[in-house]
């Protein structure tokens, strides 16, 4: 049995660094800014802006749950392009208004792609952006929209909410970021890690330990369902190493199952997130992933205070060595930023403690010749 | 360098130091009246594991800190930089008089020991040494304090 009193502070701290390495970089935050209002500027220019019109983001990047992909694939930024059109439509109506006034842009020559159920707008090496045309859901009221879905070949109305979801992952996260109804959105500013919710991070160590362990994206499980799960499981921890407890004991409640539990947005009870697991060799590569999420967890709490190489090797398998080694530098540097101001002290068993120390470390500097 | 070497202050003598060593849980030092053998378990972070330590020192000379327990380990073939020897660690620069031997072990060397092998660990999971350090420009062997 994991509990969270098992988990150090430190540890914590490094898991923290370890997320912060792995979300959407403050740069391409930035470019990804920019590039919303462009489009959401351009977009109330066209015709479409007849209707009443609202862009938002949505998924991980409205909720502050980035996850770097791994090499070879871009972040995958998430929007939707709401129109509040008066009569019926299609979704293939709907889809093609939206495309076609994208398309006549200049500016997007090249770069923009019609996929199924949205449109991609590429920017090379960077990210993509996903536009999901979407029509209020007048049936269930609120948020809830409809979405073009595609089953086999033809556009059908998809029901589901992402301001919904984004809100219900928010209280569940105890912090509400400020919404607008029906007007173009200011995007959330980035999060700096050390200012998320434990609920936030667990969400992205979560997704992060899934892709790594889960190589092929086909079988991948999405993200949707293990950010749902980690907020039903977590949302009331502290820590993170509390959240991440808490998210793996709930999760052994899939470590058996036969049949794949149906998993619902709990934004709307009418969308069904866990689609993908109909096709029972995605969910069976979930449940191994379940087990090896709690082993691997369960060794990460036996290192802890006992061999930290042996720690960062194993938190590598599990994030990847890149963000783990620029992780466990930066605690590094956060100690010496400490030591060159006089912050930094020995406290008992000699582990050196940042700021509570009674009396900081005399200043040193390290000398020698080094290998003979 | 012969200046550098010898403080203005009073030497505080061996046994002093025992003492003040044996003040700090985990250590123990012992002193014949000519040389010092202070052990001690080390753990720099909360998350490292416990290092076993030994000083040996002899009044007025540089104090020689060795990891018994689990030893040095390399790197892709290679040392840690700051070292005197194979073994030794090099905690402080000798013409900058961060420890003279009016200074007590407990305070100085023995905090630096923690600082040490939190760069050190960080040495050997990333290939970095990030708490600075000066190489001496002397040929052959390491650092003469």
């Amino acid at each position: 049995m994991v509990t969270a009193t098992d988990v150090s502070a430190d540890l914590d701290a490094l898991l923290a660094l370890i997320a912060e390495e792995i979300q959407l970089p403050p740069s391409l935050d930035e470019k990804a800014r920019e590039r919303y209002e462009a489009l959401t500027e351009y977009l109330e220019s066209t015709e479409l802006a007849r209707f009443p019109i609202a862009v938002y983001a949505q998924g991980s990047y409205r909720i502050g749950t980035t996850v770097k992909p791994l090499s070879g694939e871009e972040f995958d930024l998430d929007f939707v392009l709401e129109l509040a059109l008066p009569t019926l439509v299609t979704p293939g109506q709907l889809m093609e208004a939206v495309w076609s006034e994208i398309q006549r842009n200049g500016r997007y020559a090249g770069m923009i792609e019609r996929r199924p159920s949205c449109i991609r707008l590429i920017y090379a090496d960077e990210f993509h952006m996903d536009v999901v045309p979407a029509v209020p859901d007048r049936d269930h009221g609120g948020t809830a929209v409809l979405i073009p879905r595609d089953s086999r070949g033809v556009l059908v109305w998809h029901g589901t909410n992402p301001r919904g979801y984004a809100a219900w992952f928010e209280s569940k996260a105890e912090r509400r970021m400020p919404t607008k109804e029906m007007a173009v959105e200011p995007l959330p500013r980035p999060i700096p890690a050390a200012e998320k919710t434990p609920l936030q991070t667990a969400v992205q160590l979560y997704k992060r330990h899934h892709h790594v362990a889960v190589a092929d994206e086909h079988l991948r499980t999405a993200s949707v369902v293990l950010t749902t799960l980690t907020a039903q499981a977590s949302g009331a921890a502290r820590t993170l190493g509390e959240a991440l407890s808490l998210l793996v004991e709930d999760l052994r409640r899939f470590e058996k199952a036969e049949v794949p539990p149906v998993i619902t947005n709990p934004a709307a009870s009418h969308e069904v997130v866990s689609d993908k697991w109909a096709d029972l060799s995605i969910f069976r590569v979930f449940r191994q992933h379940t087990v090896k999420l709690r082993r691997d967890w369960e060794e990460v709490l036996q290192l802890q205070g006992r061999d930290y190489p042996a720690l960062a090797r194993k938190l590598s398998e599990m994030f990847g060595e890149p963000p783990v080694h620029r992780a466990f530098k930066a605690a590094e540097s956060q100690r010496q930023a400490a030591r060159a101001t006089g912050l930094l002290a020995m406290g008992s068993g000699g582990i050196l403690q940042i700021g509570s120390g009674t009396r900081p470390n005399p200043r040193h500097t390290y000398f020698g010749g080094g290998s003979e | 360098m012969a200046r550098n070497r010898f403080p203005s202050g009073a030497p505080v003598s061996l046994a002093l130091q025992a003492a003040r060593i044996n003040a700090l849980s985990n250590w123990t030092g012992r002193s014949d009246g000519r040389v010092l053998v202070a052990k001690g378990k080390v753990q720099p972070t909360e998350l490292s594991g416990p290092y076993n330590i030994r000083i040996t020192y002899r009044l007025k000379q540089r104090p020689a800190v060795i990891l018994v327990d689990p030893p040095l380990q390399q790197r892709d073939g290679k040392w840690p930089d700051h070292l005197y020897g194979k073994e030794e660690l090099c905690l402080y620069h000798p013409k900058y008089r961060e420890w003279t031997p009016d200074r007590v072990l407990s305070e100085t060397i023995i905090p630096w020991i923690s600082e040490w092998l939190a760069c050190y660990e960080t040495w050997l999971i990333t290939g970095d040494w990030l708490g600075g350090g000066v190489h001496p420009r002397v040929k052959g062997r390491g650092g003469q304090p």
